[in-house]
């Protein structure tokens, strides 16, 4: 009967659940064993920032002032040495946009502000330092830390 | 159940499951970008419990959808919704297949809906890199799998019968 079926299931704990959290326990273990513990950590060079697939900057750790954007977004990227941030103005609308704080002694970034969204999770992410990125999805926008620095066709700063 | 209730209570349902969704997407997320407690899905899995499997996935649809334009990230929709149907088409085949406790579906569904939801993101977004959070929101969604688990359990013991249809008779 559909009604004693639900009350036996409404206990905290049944004998079945065993096997569901076991599932659960191996899966997570076998994440972290084969992307955290596995993986060889690599120091970010740098970092580029991508618009909807397309890189539009690209800054290198060990001279900052050398910095590249590419050929179309110029209008769209302010870069303040003295405060080591990169401002992405989102081209859809330029009122909106993104901040990156970039630290080059430490090798690392992050999105410090952005009115994206409601709750803008691209702020929210952790310090980048080795291979990894930040997203701005509201944005369409990639932070990807730079673990080899290949430009292509740039227009310097 | 008259249809008529159901359509009422399902709407009830998706308007509480966007209001809990709304706020808390105003908090920050829990340690990791996109980790949150999940607790919109109280009312998806009780709406499916009580009115059914259909009424469960449209309060669903409609969180999901609504939720997305009010947060101002439509995208989200791309990723959010095949993931919340994957994890609650699961939940649903725990709780009546295999007969686990709702905290134990519960718990089952938020693990794969955050995995799915990361691994969609990272397809569509072409970042790679956003795989290396997957392990640490797994371990998150355990927490918040469990905690909205057992509030429903609480909100199924404790609401009357006349409202929810099932005549819960448990014997500690």
């Amino acid at each position: 009967m559909k009604d004693n079926d639900l009350s036996q299931q409404l206990k905290l704990f049944r004998k079945r659940d065993v096997c569901i959290y076991s599932v659960i326990v191996i899966a997570v273990l076998a994440l972290f064993l084969f992307l955290v513990i596995l993986p060889k950590d690599e120091k970010a060079q740098g970092f580029e920032i991508y618009y909807d697939g397309n890189k539009v900057f690209s800054l290198k750790y060990s001279q900052p002032e050398n910095y590249s954007v590419y050929a179309g977004f110029e209008q769209y990227i302010v870069f303040s040495e003295s405060e080591c941030t990169v401002t992405f103005l989102f081209p859809e609308n330029t009122a909106e946009y993104n901040v990156i704080a970039f630290d080059a002694a430490q090798g690392s970034f992050k999105v410090t502000e952005s009115n994206c969204s409601l709750s803008p999770d691209c702020v929210f992410s952790p310090q980048v330092r080795e291979k990894s990125a930040i997203i701005c999805a509201p944005h369409k926008l990639k932070i990807s830390a730079d673990v080899g620095f290949t430009p292509s066709d740039p227009v310097t700063g | 159940m008259k249809t008529t209730y159901k359509i009422a209570a399902a709407g009830l349902y998706s308007a509480l499951a966007l209001i809990t969704f709304t706020l808390e997407n105003l908090l920050p997320p829990l340690f990791i970008p996109g980790a949150r407690l999940g607790l919109s899905n109280i009312f998806i899995l009780v709406s499916a419990l009580t009115l059914g499997s259909v009424w469960g996935f449209a309060v669903l649809a409609v969180k999901t959808v609504v939720g997305s334009l009010i947060a101002g990230n439509f995208s989200a929709v791309l990723y959010s919704l095949p993931a919340g149907i994957i994890a609650l088409l699961l939940q649903l085949l725990a709780i009546r297949a295999i007969k686990c406790s709702v905290i134990a579906a519960s718990v089952l569904g938020a693990t794969v809906n955050i995995t799915v939801q990361n691994t969609v993101f990272c397809l569509v977004a072409g970042a790679a890199e956003y795989f290396i959070y997957l392990p640490y929101l797994a371990l998150i969604s355990i927490l918040s799998g469990a905690v909205t688990g057992f509030v429903v359990v609480l909100l199924l013991k404790k609401l009357p019968a006349r409202f929810t249809g099932l005549h819960v008779n448990i014997k500690e």
